[in-house]
């Protein structure tokens, strides 16, 4: 879990200047701005700011989704919010059974997997890419 | 070499390991066989497209397996590596090739999860 936390405030903070084809502004302005002999300092990209929090609140959503269904993928999804920096703060009610809560990881793997697409930051893209990957196996049974 | 190369060489592992594994174990031989044929499809699909296509290598250590929970190990070996190398792709790509990535990355650890592998939170990461 640290390591991916770790991961990903420093994926997140610089703004993806090794990102191919998809350098946000913030990065080239810290490629001119080492060119130039200043040490830029590490900003968060604003649109991965937003699709982490907005990744982290859905996590949290699903842990509430599977409540005592299955300790698990309780585990699993605990484990990739402290990761995303969210916390347990969602209060709905948990599904009635696992294949009500499948659907629910299917649709949110599909929204990890947009959120990792439209990342700036490399790190926070495998992350999210990740995330999805582990939620589709969970939405199709393989992961219990 | 290139992340994408990197993908390649592992598919060329997995294509040998999986002829390794259903030549030596009844048991496993439809699994394997199964996935020794979705391995040469992908190893296909990326000669076709890798710049600078990296070849088999002769054999891959360990060349043999010991018994059936070694096969499954060495089965996992690879998916979980091709998982990692998927992820570092996700990373340098964008757009349409990033969500290609991504569904590489879940197929590797669906079948790394096929083969008895435990489920973890971080696929391809951890």
């Amino acid at each position: 879990m640290t390591r991916r936390r770790t991961l990903l405030l420093g994926g997140v903070a610089v703004a993806g200047a090794a990102a191919v084809g998809g350098v946000a502004a913030a990065g080239r302005l810290d490629d001119v701005a080492r060119e130039l002999g200043i040490d830029p300092v590490p900003r968060p990209a604003e649109g991965d700011t937003a699709l982490l929090a907005e990744a982290a609140e859905d996590q949290a959503r699903l842990i509430a989704v599977v409540g005592a269904l299955s300790p698990t993928l309780t585990a699993l999804l605990t484990e990739q919010l402290e990761a995303l920096g969210g916390a347990e703060t969602v209060r709905i009610d948990a599904a009635t059974d696992l294949a009500a809560a499948r659907a629910a990881f299917t649709e949110a793997a599909a929204s990890r997997a947009r959120q990792a697409t439209d990342a700036v930051s490399p790190d926070l893209a495998r992350t999210l890419g990740s995330v999805s990957a582990c939620l589709t196996l969970m939405g199709t049974g393989a992961v219990t | 070499m290139s992340d994408l190369a990197r993908v390649l060489a592992l598919e060329h592992e997995a294509v040998w390991t999986y002829g390794l594994i259903g030549g030596a174990f009844e048991t496993l031989r439809e699994q394997a066989d199964s996935a020794y044929r979705a391995h040469r499809s992908e190893r296909d699909r990326l000669l076709a497209v890798v710049d600078e296509p990296v070849p088999p290598q002769v054999a891959y250590e360990p060349v043999t397996l010991t018994d059936e929970a070694a096969a499954r190990l060495r089965a996992q070996g690879v998916e979980a590596r091709i998982a990692a190398a998927w992820s570092a792709v996700v990373g340098i790509v964008t757009g349409p090739d990033r969500a290609d990535a991504i569904t590489a990355l879940t197929t590797a650890e669906a079948a790394r999860l096929a083969w008895g592998g435990t489920a973890v939170a971080f696929p391809g990461l951890d």
